[in-house]
Formats: C-alpha cells, sequence, structure tokens
C-alpha cells in the first residue's frame, strides 16, 4: 500500500479515463481518493458524472463518497448541486457534512432552498456544516434570509493588557502570492479573491493571508463574504482556508462581522464601519477554545479592492476563565 | 541499575500493585510486544536497554484515539497492534540520537463526541482536533485518527510545537489508522520529529541526495523505502533532545 501523497504523484500523467477507472476501480482507498482529488484538480469534464456515481453509491468506502462530494466542489455550481443533493440525504453524518460544505461553497439560491429543504441531521457536526453551508451561499449572494445570529461584546475576549504579540506585517511576496493561487485553485473557497489586494502577516512560524473578495457587493444594503483568511502553518508547504469572514448590515454604515472556519465553527466577530470607500474593520477570538485572544484591526478599500492591516495581536496562551479543551477519556491500566 | 519501579515513578507511572513491564514500562495497549510489519522479521524489545534509554534524554507521548469506536472488532485489534508498533519503531528510530519514548498513556474520543474530527479532511480540521482537545500532563499530545480524508499530507505538526497546553500548536496529528504500519509508524516517528524541532529536508522538490531521501524527515513521497528513509542526523537529534518537551534522564 502506498502513502497518498504517493498515489498522487504517479496520477500526474494518467489520462482522465485512466483516472476516472482508478476512482471507481477496486484499488486502496488512498489511491482512489487521490484520483477523485485529481479529477477535481483537473476540472475533468467527466469528472461530475464520475464523482456523482461515487457518492451515491452505497457500497463505496465512506471516507470515497465523502472524498467525491468534496471534491465535486471544484465543478460549476449546476453541476455540484445536482450531484451533491443525493449526499444531504445519503444518511451517514460525515458524507451529509462533506456534500453539504461542498454545496455552501459551490452552489446558489438552488442549492439554498435544496438545503432549507433537507430536515436538519442529529450529527452536530453535519448540522453544523448545513448551518454553514447555508450562511455561506446566503451571504455570498447577499440575501437577506439565514443571517447569523448577533454575538454580544461579553463573548469577545479580551486582549490581555500585558503580553500580547504583534503580529509582523510583510509583504505579500511573489512566492507567497503562488503558494496563494495553488491553494484556491487546489481547494477552491467559493468566494473570489483578490491576492494583489491582500495583507500578509507572520505570527509565530505561520504565515497568514488576509484577502479581500474581488467583488464583495454592497457591503451596507446586503449580506456579504468580504475577506477570506489563510494560513501557511510551519512545517506545510501549503496554505489552506481558516476562516471565512461574513458580514451584514446592522444599521446606516455599520456592519456585524462574523469568523467562521471552513467546517462552520463560529470563532471569531466583530463590527465595521463603512464611510464613502471604506470600510474599518475590527474582529476578535471569541470566548472558545479554538483561539487565545486575538485581535485584528484595519482597513478595506471596497472599490480597489485592498485591505491593510493597521494592528494585529495575539495574547501568547489562552486567557484565565477561557473556555478550554475537553479532555479525552484515559484507557484503564 | 535501579528497578522496574523506580523507572516506572521516574517517568510518572504509578508502581502500586500489579505492574506490567510491556504495558506500563514500554506503553503497550495490548501489554505485548508487537508484530514487526517485516514478517520475516521478529521484533523484539530489551528492558535493559529500555532502562538505559530512560537514562537518558526522553519524551512522553499521550496517543489519542479519535473515532476507533467505529472500527470492526478485527480493525481494532491491527488498530492497537499499529499503534504500538508505532512506540516501538520510534524508539528503534530515535535510539541512534540518544533519545527514547517515556511513558505513554492511551487515550480516546468516540466519534460521537469527535466533532466530525475522527475524518480529517483539511490542515484546518486537524488544527481545530488539538484545540478541542488535550491532555493535562507533561507528555505530547499524538492524536491517530480513523481516517484522514485529504491526500495532502498524512500526518501534521508544528516544527517546535508548544509545551504550554495553553498555547497554540501544543500537538499533532500522527496520522490515520488506515495506513499499512510501515508508512503509519514512520509517520508517527516523523510527526513527532517535527513537534521535537526538525523540520522537512527539503522544500517543495525531493531532495537529490540519497542521504537526505533517507532521512526521516523527507516527506514520505520523497522516501525511497518506508523501512529505511528513517535515518536521524546527529544535528537533528542535538535539536530533538533540546526541545521543552524531553525530559531528563532517570
Amino acid at each position: 500500500m502506498t502513502s497518498a501523497a504517493d498515489a498522487e504523484a504517479r496520477l500526474t500523467g494518467q489520462s482522465e479515463a485512466a483516472l476516472t477507472a482508478m476512482a471507481a476501480g477496486q484499488g486502496a482507498v488512498t489511491a482512489r481518493i487521490a484520483a477523485v482529488r485529481e479529477l477535481a484538480r483537473r476540472r475533468a469534464p467527466a469528472g461530475p458524472r464520475a464523482l456523482a456515481s461515487l457518492l451515491a453509491e452505497p457500497a463505496a468506502p465512506p471516507e470515497l463518497r465523502s472524498a467525491a462530494a468534496s471534491a465535486l466542489a471544484a465543478f460549476a455550481p449546476v453541476e455540484a448541486e445536482q450531484f451533491l443533493e443525493p449526499g444531504l440525504r445519503a444518511g451517514e453524518p460525515e458524507i451529509v457534512r462533506r456534500s453539504a460544505l461542498a454545496l455552501g461553497r459551490a452552489g446558489g439560491p438552488r442549492a439554498l432552498a435544496t438545503l432549507q429543504a433537507v430536515p436538519m441531521p442529529g450529527d452536530p457536526a453535519a448540522r453544523r456544516a448545513l448551518g454553514f453551508a447555508r450562511n455561506l451561499i446566503a451571504y455570498r449572494h447577499g440575501l437577506t434570509g439565514e443571517r447569523l445570529a448577533p454575538v454580544s461584546r461579553g463573548a469577545l475576549l479580551p486582549l490581555p493588557e500585558a503580553g500580547a504579540q504583534s503580529l509582523s506585517p510583510t509583504a505579500m511576496t511573489a512566492e507567497a502570492a503562488r503558494g496563494l493561487a495553488a491553494a484556491i485553485e487546489r481547494d477552491p473557497p467559493g468566494v473570489a479573491v483578490a491576492i494583489d489586494g491582500g495583507a500578509a502577516m507572520v505570527c509565530g512560524g505561520n504565515h497568514l493571508a488576509l484577502l479581500p473578495a474581488r467583488n464583495p457587493g454592497p457591503l451596507t444594503r446586503a449580506s456579504a463574504v468580504p475577506a477570506i483568511l489563510f494560513r501557511q502553518p510551519s512545517g506545510l508547504h501549503d496554505y489552506g482556508i481558516v476562516l471565512y469572514i461574513l458580514s451584514h448590515p446592522v444599521s446606516e454604515g455599520a456592519l456585524a462581522l462574523f469568523g467562521l472556519r471552513p467546517d462552520g465553527t463560529l470563532t471569531h466577530a466583530g463590527q465595521a464601519e463603512v464611510a464613502g470607500r471604506e470600510a474599518r474593520f475590527r474582529v476578535q477570538a471569541l470566548d472558545t477554545p479554538h483561539s487565545p485572544p486575538f485581535v485584528i484591526e484595519g482597513m478595506f478599500d471596497l472599490q480597489a479592492p485592498r485591505l491593510s492591516v493597521t494592528r494585529a495581536q495575539v495574547a501568547p496562551a489562552r486567557a484565565p476563565g477561557q473556555v478550554r479543551p475537553r479532555v479525552p477519556t484515559r484507557d484503564p491500566r | 541499575m535501579p528497578g522496574v519501579r523506580s523507572f516506572l515513578s521516574c517517568i510518572g507511572v504509578s508502581g502500586s500493585g500489579t505492574v506490567s513491564v510491556l504495558g506500563d514500562l514500554f506503553g503497550f495497549i495490548r501489554n505485548r510486544v508487537p508484530p514487526d510489519a517485516d514478517t520475516t522479521v521478529r521484533a523484539e524489545v530489551s528492558l535493559l536497554q529500555h532502562m538505559r534509554d530512560l537514562q537518558g534524554r526522553h519524551v512522553h507521548v499521550n496517543v489519542i484515539r479519535v473515532g476507533f469506536d467505529l472500527l470492526s472488532d478485527s480493525g481494532l485489534s491491527d488498530a492497537f497492534e499499529k499503534i504500538d508498533y508505532a512506540i516501538y519503531r520510534t524508539r528503534n528510530i530515535y535510539r541512534p540520537v540518544n533519545l527514547t519514548v517515556g511513558r505513554v498513556e492511551h487515550y480516546f474520543i468516540d466519534s460521537a463526541d469527535a466533532n466530525g474530527r475522527d475524518n480529517i479532511g483539511s490542515e484546518d480540521e486537524a488544527n481545530a482536533l488539538w484545540e478541542e482537545w488535550t491532555v493535562h500532563n507533561n507528555g505530547v499530545d499524538a492524536f491517530v485518527v480513523r481516517t484522514i480524508s485529504t491526500d495532502d499530507f498524512i500526518g501534521l505538526s508544528p516544527v517546535g510545537g508548544n509545551c504550554d497546553k495553553d498555547e497554540k500548536d501544543d500537538a499533532l496529528l500522527a496520522g490515520e489508522i488506515n495506513r499499512e504500519p510501515e508508512g503509519f509508524s514512520r509517520t508517527f516517528a516523523h510527526e513527532l520529529g517535527h513537534f521535537l524541532g526538525l523540520p522537512h529536508t527539503h522544500g517543495e522538490d525531493c531532495p537529490s541526495s540519497t542521504s537526505a531521501r533517507n532521512n526521516l524527515m523527507a516527506q514520505t513521497r520523497c522516501a525511497p523505502t518506508l523501512r529505511g528513509a528513517v535515518l536521524l542526523t546527529s544535528s537533528q537529534g542535538s535539536t530533538m533532545r533540546g526541545h521543552c518537551s524531553t525530559r531528563s534522564g532517570c
């Protein structure tokens, strides 16, 4: 048996037909998953139907069906909508979760109606994914429904008076831009972003890039997804999405901001004031186990579109009293 | 040389009552030596060797299984064997640079509690897993999940992980249990190597030299063989031994 990375390396010279056969074959699951992802990466014309067959095949390994659902997000909305819907009704929570998340990225208003018609799953992760998919479509398309609940000020973690570290702003290097472009192609976020309008920072060994949406829409009048935060962790060569920033207007010129992880976990919130073509924003970590106290402030030029970060600070550790991680169960001796 | 109970006390294991040398001192979840992945090789451990190793620098590990309750009985048995083999092999890989795995504690998170993290689909989900769970002791939290359903990585760890469990980057994803034992165990040792401060030996392109490709810190895609590409240099050993999570000798 080979690793997934090994399998991927062998796929670059394969034809689309060979990849389709490999995905549907009886080989190792890792190799089949690699073929699924390669079909998506190439946006292979035969990809949607091949992936849809896998997703709809009850006898296929669940992780393969999940991978097929995730891969369908790379294709045109109409295909994704058509082929992902059965995954929402698969019953298996993992497949429902991946199908919902993929549909959230790829789908339009019709997909939103589909998601709204699906009963909320009992599994918490699948339920969260379904909710987030609805949010993401509604906010991306400027729809009024599916608005996130307001976050109280008390849920925001204040930065400690001492010890907070500043994130070092860095230039958006050509290498970083290439890495971000590759990440977007490999794992399309569902929102067109402007890499050249982004702000780059370093936090410990992690490289962060906050990228503005290319067409954020009329923020003061409609819901939107104005920015996405990417991270390249220390030890990895690839960037990945860490936070979707969603916004909706709350009063004249004022926006509520929400930071959600790609799986739909709400971890950050804030607000923005819009004046002319500029929005001045502030986002903070919420009281969850996911982030120590963190604040980021800056300016968003809505027409350019371009983001600049004027302040980004993080506490070195979780705050006293902050929600802590859970403790796994220990095996008895 | 001090006795077994003295070593148990040193690594923080209670030596009261009945003690299993293979379970409590070596940390094997099945209380026996795992079989070698190469069926022509007999896996062996030496109590004397292990006690000598513990007199040098060592690192405690918490192995946290995620979603294994969904495995079949035979699948679970295989999974335990792979985890024990990973511990066994990591000790053998680290021994040439005078480092060993000390105490091993075993934990589990059932699928229903895992928040979907038993199937990791992205780097962000791996991060979320170790943000949501932690063991409050001086061991490195090494999560082993049922499935990694992305081919972007087969394990994940910060380079130079954090020893303060209230900070970020305080754990690692040691791999998915679906893989075969040789690959899984190499990834386990590789990710723990990252946590202890070792970067890869190469960038996006695989290294050209044989020695670099045979290094433990070459990515799997660059390794000539999963069994042989486990070498560490003395400099890498020095880095690992200097990490805040390694303990002084017993």
